[in-house]
């Protein structure tokens, strides 16, 4: 049976050059704090992956630190702040959501941050503020306009020395380009599994002379900002999908096609933030009066895998989070799809989703 | 060069890598994404892993989470349990001069909370004081945390003593059992053991793996370091990498299978070095001579330098205490928690033989040794 994977934002394949060299790696061996032959060549790994690292976010090697999940690298970072006012929308990743309790900044119906709010909370709080944004939302694709709101920070750190501003690129990092230092950020974190890495693998970029401190003590491995022995295999693994990762534009082309196809056989389905910036491989769909859930199964019989949303709430009740957090009513959010399309979808692969989509809704 | 350095970390087994590579190529999917296919393979693999790791360490598979790592396991243990047993009124949390930095390192954090950190001093053959041990137990103690074989020395501890000292009491025992999976019987169920911490790359698996066994009758009480999707009950978020764990419960698969030829293999070739080590007077083994597992040979070459054992072994590649410690050149914390002198902790190697140790290559260090002292 022909089957189609349209779930890249939950999970990537690799690339066949990064599963080589993680098989190599693997074979080399080595613990990387070790000083002889092997763990010199084990460290030679793992440095030469920092620098693709920060060349893929433009940072410096020094200030990348590598962690064993992006979610683990949110955690590590948001543990610092924790008597900080946090600031963070609700269209979050669970990963920054559920680390502790915030603040929203309110979206606009179009799903992207809302300035003037932003602007609001920066100004009517003293003290130390962590803002966390992300650079792209896994669920609907929309990227908010991180220019303006790197401006906004900047100009509000002038007044306020104590606000640190943290990127979730986990989705934007291989789909568009990402630039620590153009954004103004103090925190960045990375995925290596969305990006056609190998999973188990995260980091963090953090501004020059940020002092990071561990949530996982023990070891001095990574300059003491995280203990454990270090995956080598999988960090080589990141480093070089870094390096491979080129924009996904191409996508668009069958993105449109998708798009128009949902539109053409279900007129009433609603592609969400339909005409923002988007991630070029993103569809988030409504489909009104149906349910994700039951929508999910069939697509699933059909051979096409989907989500309603991000992968580790699949299965929760209560509908997208965040398609509420833009305003979008609870029935409406319980019958979203996510679309995720890779570098190698094919239209065939697009085709056989919308030919599941045509039986599911006639 | 010749490897003797598997307590720091050890080949990947070919069968492991064999479950590992198709995992990257075709069947990818994220154990998490339950509405797909995939994802419910990658969900069903997990589980599989899971089993296999349970029962090599004789518990059931749902008593166990998957981490990045055993240094993770342990903070996560440390941090997590204590941070209740703080609000119970149960702030003490014990552990032992010669445990990894990662246990010594979460037990002090632990003060951040409102904890009290001590670190009691081991004997000079590197085992707990049991009946020292008793005596600072009370009702205030939260946790008692140790090692079950150590990384250095290759003692093993008095698992079933020390448990039962805290069950007593009513503080939870914390076993760091990162150097133990394949080199000693672990079954969870007949130990009084609340939690313990398990690494992959110590057992001929991959690194960045690992798991916290978290007891649930009684249950052990944890509160997460890493908050997030809610996978692994809650306890650590984040998507769980598939090669890593089907490579992991490949790995424990064969720690179990393998544990009597392996331990057979490596006492036989162990007993050769010890036979050279007895005719050189000059050479002694740290840490208690019985109660270890035969990996581990901590050599005392005294009166030697390092720059004297690291030109005569400079075939071999060897450590001189945790390799996590190695960049820093002084001599071994645990050996001078021991009461070794700054000079005698100085003239000590740790070697430590593996699975895929031959027997030329022990020859081959025996040379060497003899070489070196004679």
């Amino acid at each position: 049976m022909a089957t189609a994977y349209l779930d890249h934002n939950a999970t990537t394949p690799p690339y066949k050059s990064v599963i080589e060299l993680v098989a190599r790696v693997m074979r080399e061996g080595g613990n990387p704090s070790a000083v002889y032959g092997v763990g010199r060549q084990a460290r030679g790994r793992v440095e030469t992956a920092r620098s693709q690292v920060a060349k893929l976010a433009n940072a410096r090697a020094r200030d990348v630190t590598f962690f064993g999940s992006a979610t683990e690298a949110h955690a590590t970072l948001i543990a610092q702040f924790a008597s900080a006012l946090f600031l963070r929308p609700d269209s979050e990743h669970d990963a920054v959501l559920n680390s502790r309790p915030g603040i929203p900044i309110p979206l606009k119906s179009s799903g992207v941050v809302c300035i003037e709010s932003l602007n609001n909370l920066l100004y009517s709080n003293s003290g130390p503020i962590l803002v966390a944004i992300m650079a792209a939302n896994n669920e609907t694709g929309i990227i908010p306009d991180i220019e303006t709101i790197s401006q906004l920070i900047i100009s509000a750190k002038v007044n306020n020395p104590k606000i640190h501003f943290h990127i979730d690129a986990v989705q934007a990092a291989g789909k568009f380009p990402i630039d620590f230092k153009a954004w103004g950020c103090d925190s960045l974190a990375l995925s290596s599994h969305k990006m056609g890495g190998p999973q188990g693998v995260g980091a963090l970029v953090t501004r020059p002379g940020f002092d990071l401190q561990p949530i996982i003590r023990g070891g001095g491995q990574e300059r003491r900002r995280r203990a454990g022995t270090e995956n080598v295999a999988g960090i080589a693994g990141f480093g070089l999908a870094c390096e491979l990762t080129e924009d996904m534009d191409h996508l668009i082309v069958l993105r449109e096609h998708l798009e128009r196809g949902l539109n053409a056989i279900n007129p009433k389905s609603i592609i969400v933030g339909q005409d923002e910036r988007r991630l070029p491989n993103t569809t988030c769909v409504i489909n009104p009066g149906m349910s994700s859930e039951i929508l999910l199964m069939k697509f699933d019989l059909a051979g096409v895998a989907l989500s309603s949303g991000s992968a580790c709430s699949s299965g929760r009740v209560g509908g997208s989070h965040v398609l509420q957090a833009m305003g979008i009513n609870a029935d409406f959010a319980r019958s979203s799809l996510r679309f995720s399309l890779g570098r190698e979808t094919t239209k065939a692969e697009v085709d056989l989703a919308l030919d599941a989509y045509r039986d599911i809704c006639s | 060069m010749i490897y003797f350095d598997n307590q720091a970390t050890t080949q990947l087994a070919p069968e492991v890598w064999e479950v590992m590579a198709p995992l990257y190529q075709a069947q990818f999917g994220n154990p998490s994404a339950s509405d797909t296919r995939r994802g419910r393979a990658a969900s069903k693999l997990v589980n599989i892993s899971r089993i296999q790791l349970a029962s090599a360490v004789g518990t059931e598979p749902r008593n166990l989470i998957f981490t990045s790592g055993a240094t993770e396991a342990n903070n996560l243990a440390i941090k997590g349990a204590m941070a209740l047993q703080v609000k119970k009124n149960r702030p003490r949390v014990l552990t032992f001069s010669t445990e990894h930095k990662c246990v010594t390192a979460s037990v002090q954090a632990c003060e951040e909370f409102g904890a009290k950190a001590e670190i009691l001093p081991v004997q000079r053959d590197g085992l707990i004081n049991i009946s020292e041990l008793e005596k600072v137990m009370d009702h205030r103690v939260g946790m008692i945390s140790a090692m079950a074989v150590h990384n250095e020395i290759g003692v093993i501890q008095n698992l079933s003593r020390i448990g039962e000292i805290a069950e007593r009491n009513g503080a939870l025992f914390h076993c760091d059992m990162a150097q133990a999976l394949g080199k000693i019987p672990v079954n969870l169920e007949s130990l009084p053991i609340a939690l313990a911490s398990f690494s992959a790359h110590k057992a001929y698996g991959p690194m960045g793996i690992g798991a916290l066994y978290v007891r649930r009758r009684p249950k052990a009480h944890l509160q997460p370091l890493i908050h997030g999707g809610g996978q692994e009950r809650g306890l650590r978020s984040g998507s769980l990498p598939l090669p890593l764990i089907a490579g992991f419960g490949k790995a424990a698969e064969l720690a179990a299978d393998y544990l009597e030829d392996d331990l057979t293999r490596i006492w036989k070739l162990r007993d050769r070095v010890l036979e050279v080590v007895s005719r050189l007077p000059s050479v002694h083994l740290n840490g208690h001579e019985e109660q270890r597992v035969p990996g581990n040979l901590n050599l005392r070459f005294e009166g030697m330098t390092q720059a004297q054992l690291r030109d005569g072994f400079r075939q071999f590649e060897f450590s001189r205490g945790s390799s996590c410690s190695a960049e820093d050149l002084e001599p071994s914390f645990v050996l001078s928690a021991m009461g070794l002198s700054h000079q005698q902790a100085a003239s000590s190697i740790r070697l430590s033989i593996g699975r895929y140790t031959t027997e030329l290559d022990v020859e081959m260090l025996c040379a060497a040794m003899e070489n070196l002292c004679l």
